[in-house]
């Protein structure tokens, strides 16, 4: 059976400067897999790559047996791949619940004839949506803070605003981006919580991330880049182990 | 069509070309040092043509005319950089509208100070055209050139011999790096506007002869260098000045072959054509595709 | 919420009752071009203030649906009902639709230049095209709106349908704004905080959205355009030069760039300053000649950019804000 995200020998040149270089990697469907590296390692590269914001300069990559190379960012999304970014990238012109609702875009249909119109199923898919959005709210414990705009927020519910409008799209294959960024440790529990309830709904998580306490206790697989290269691939315990990640990387853990 | 009338079309759009090579230049300056696209460009081309017909007319010596024509326009810019500086890390729709504003205004007060009426002033040099392979070459032509050569080799010098210009190219390609190495970027700003209305001007001066002069004609010699500025590539000065010669032969060309009234929509359609391929103007930094 | 639905009513209720206390010609046409331009006005806010893609060039297509309203039902006698609400703004949208997708994928300061581009390519088709527009000599005897057999030939009448046709709009505005388009359309508007990449990773195409609004924004300002031209009956390029395009700009901002409501609060507030310019300026330049309040506007639009940028709409509660920060230091 072939893999839900296959990377395949994937390269990526910015100009003299070859910041993805050959990786390879498989995702299976319903795991959670963390990609880690120092910094400038091509983490975010990959996502970028992976969600058509940057086109690979080699190599392909599938998704559902689906090429995405070529394809634009909206349509990789439509496919069922949703991501957050590292930083956020919310629509502080809008409220948190807005937010939300513009995540259900794609499961909306309402277009400006109809809406001008006012036809009614509009009227029913705007509650649906609005019910919709007010579960994402409740899983993320949004609540107190729901018709809030979001540059008045702190940090840790602008995290979890950003996670909630991904996960509106209803993916099957969400790629977080330093999810616990800037998260205190009781943060960073709450989020390992959400996330495997997440897993456990059917969604496949990849996941970039610094913060080991988060990877190790999480991930089933973990792959280790540097310098844009594929160093080690296996599983926490493995990782840990691996002494080439240990002198790149890791060190004291 | 006779080559010397082909030639002919593209003497005056060379001549032409060079006024919006100066604008477009201008626009260049300031937007890469200040970042603001100053829709004011053109206003200093009127009030440069203007003033010194007006002086002229006032019996004012040629000298006298001249230096108010320069100094007068570059009073109107450093006022444009005196409003635009308070809120200079507003938002791009605020800075146009404040620039459209300040122009707003410098036409207004060009109004309500000479009317509606059409100035013009005799060429700085009268005397038979030059002939040139066939071709009719006005002298006030050749002084444009001239002058504009002239111009842009100063320029050359400033920005690459002194230390001044060099400290405003530094602002231009890294405003933090700039700062920290101890250069004050808003002196800079100041200098890049004065420079601006200071080509303005002399793009005024020298084609009002030509051209003639009103209150209304800064809106389209601005859009036209700004048009002139972007098809180069906004930020390349070679690309820019050949912007500048490129409208002007277009326009030149269009007027002579096709109508007068056409050409501004063939100037607009080139733009809008060259810029749907490069979108960064033909001789503009291409895209790295980074995130 | 109550309290703006409460304002709103009685909004309406003083515009139904308006005539009845007012007749003066003077008054009646003034707030006949009022609602015009706030149509205008709330079309660019649509692509302007919603969606963040900055338009210079309303006045073409206020423009265009002036000259399709004069010359069909001129030339070509076509009924004037339909041409109005179906065809001025039908001619404007197509144009919109074929500018849109070359320019829209331009940002910025390149994206304001290309719409004045066109404004001016557009002005001087006006003037060009003398076998179809009539060039500066324009189009005269251009037939008043008539609904079946009810010929509109009096001031009122034209403030009603004119402020009719605004509120519908705003209405259907409204719906637009609370709904999945509008909240796209709200989402890629960069400057205020949207991000069209955050957008795209929603599944959001951008350029759908800036086209949909960009000619939504044509059709409102064509619709305005046929009202115009019905209620003037004579049409010539010089109401559809640029200029206008930035006056039009200049409303939504001294309005408020936040709120549809600003189209209209802004079409009163350029109004009265422009009689006010129109008054003053030859007081002290008693010869002068031309569009002198230009320069009224420059000083207003500086001022409003300086002052209060979110527009006067906000005024009330920027002012509330400056005055309890006083208060609190006493």
């Amino acid at each position: 059976m072939e893999p839900f995200l296959k990377i395949d020998s994937v390269s990526k040149d910015f100009g003299g400067l070859r910041a993805v270089d050959r990786v390879s990697f498989d995702i299976e469907r319903g795991s959670i897999t963390s990609i880690i590296g120092p910094n400038g390692a091509g983490k975010t590269t990959i996502f970028n790559l992976i969600t058509g914001l940057l086109r690979p300069s080699e190599g392909n990559i599938y998704f559902k047996n689906q090429k995405l190379n070529r394809l634009p960012t909206y349509r990789i999304v439509s496919m069922g791949i949703s991501r957050t970014f590292q930083n956020l990238r919310l629509f502080t012109n809008l409220k948190v619940v807005e937010n939300i609702l513009v995540g259900r875009h794609l499961q909306g249909r309402a277009n400006l004839l109809s809406i001008i119109l006012r036809v009614p199923w509009v009227k029913i898919e705007e509650r649906q949506n609005f019910e919709e959005a007010i579960k994402l709210i409740n899983l993320f414990t949004l609540e107190g803070v729901a018709f809030s705009l979001t540059s008045s927020l702190p940090f840790g519910y602008q995290k979890r605003v950003a996670i909630a409008r991904a996960l509106a799209t209803k993916p099957e294959l969400l790629l977080l981006d330093e999810p616990a960024g800037g998260l205190t440790s009781q943060e960073i529990e709450e989020i390992k919580q959400v996330l495997i309830r997440v897993r456990e709904s059917g969604v496949t998580i990849i996941l970039v991330e610094h913060r080991m306490e988060l990877v190790m206790d999480v991930s089933e697989k973990i792959i280790v880049l540097h310098h844009g290269r594929k160093l080690a691939e296996g599983t926490p315990k493995q990782i840990q182990e691996d002494q080439r990640v240990i002198d790149v990387y890791l060190g004291q853990i | 069509m006779e080559i010397s009338a082909l030639g002919q079309l593209l003497i005056q759009g060379i001549i032409q070309g060079s006024i919006y090579a100066l604008g477009a230049i201008g626009f260049m300056i300031v937007y890469s040092i200040s970042r603001v696209v100053n829709f004011c460009q053109g206003e200093y081309f009127m009030l440069g043509g203007m003033v010194v017909a007006t002086s002229l007319e006032a019996g004012l010596p040629l000298w006298l005319s001249l230096f108010l024509g320069v100094i007068i326009p570059v009073f109107a810019g450093v006022i444009t950089y005196g409003v635009i500086h308070p809120v200079r890390n507003a938002s791009i729709m605020t800075l146009i509208l404040i620039t459209f504003g300040i122009a707003f205004i410098i036409r207004g007060s060009a109004l309500l100070a000479w009317g509606t009426d059409v100035r013009r002033y005799a060429p700085f040099l009268e005397g038979e055209p030059i002939i040139f392979f066939n071709i009719l070459v006005p002298q006030q032509g050749l002084l444009i050139l001239g002058v504009t050569m002239l111009t842009l080799i100063s320029l050359f010098f400033f920005f690459q011999r002194t230390l001044s210009g060099k400290a405003m190219r530094a602002c231009a390609i890294d405003r933090l790096g700039a700062q920290i190495v101890g250069i004050k970027p808003e002196y800079k700003n100041l200098i890049s506007f004065i420079i601006a209305s200071l080509l303005g001007s002399i793009e005024g001066i020298f084609m009002t002869p030509i051209t003639m002069a009103s209150y209304d004609i800064g809106l389209t010699i601005g859009i036209k260098a700004f048009i002139a500025a972007l098809i180069g590539g906004l930020t390349n000065p070679v690309g820019v000045m050949l912007g500048g010669f490129l409208i002007g032969i277009l326009e030149a060309l269009s007027s002579g072959l096709i109508s007068s009234l056409y050409k501004t929509a063939i100037v607009v359609a080139i733009f809008l054509i060259v810029l749907s391929f490069r979108r960064t103007g033909l001789l503009g930094e291409a895209e790295t595709g980074k995130v | 919420m109550k309290k703006t639905q409460v304002l709103i009513t009685i909004f309406i209720l003083i515009l139904i009752i308006f005539p009845v206390f007012v007749t003066s010609h003077y008054f009646l046409s003034t707030l006949v071009f009022i609602a015009i331009n706030s149509i205008a006005a709330l079309g660019l806010f649509l692509l302007t203030g919603l969606a963040g893609q900055i338009s210079l060039g309303q006045s073409a297509f206020f423009g265009i649906g002036a000259y399709v309203y004069a010359i069909l039902t001129t030339k070509f006698n076509f009924p004037s009902l339909l041409t109005l609400l179906l065809l001025s703004p039908l001619g404007a949208g197509i144009m919109a639709a074929i500018t849109g997708i070359p320019v829209l994928r331009f940002h910025g300061h390149i994206l304001a230049v290309a719409t004045l581009g066109l404004a001016l390519v557009m002005y001087t088709i006006f003037v060009g095209m003398v076998s179809v527009t009539g060039g500066h000599a324009g189009i005269s005897s251009i037939p008043h709106l008539s609904i079946g057999k009810v010929e509109l030939n009096t001031d009122v009448h034209y403030y009603y349908l004119s402020w009719g046709l605004i509120l519908l709009l705003l209405l259907i505005s409204q719906n637009i704004i609370r709904s999945r388009v509008g909240r796209a359309a709200q989402s890629i508007h960069h400057i205020l905080g949207g991000s069209e990449e955050a957008a795209m990773m929603l599944g959001i195409n951008p350029m759908i959205y800036k086209l949909q609004m960009y000619i939504l924004s044509a059709m409102y300002a064509g619709l305005a355009g046929g009202v115009y031209a019905s209620y003037v009956t004579f049409v010539n390029p010089s109401p559809f030069n640029v200029l206008v395009s930035l006056m039009i700009l200049v409303i939504i901002i001294v309005g408020g760039i936040g709120s549809m409501w600003g189209a209209v609060i802004g079409s009163v507030a350029v109004f009265l300053f422009r009689e006010l310019m129109r008054f003053a300026i030859p007081i002290a330049f008693p010869t002068v000649g031309g569009e002198f309040e230009i320069i009224g506007w420059g000083i207003l639009l500086i001022g409003m950019l300086l002052l209060a940028p979110g527009g006067l709409i906000q005024l009330p509660q920027h002012l509330y804000q400056k005055l309890s920060r006083k208060s609190r230091y006493k």
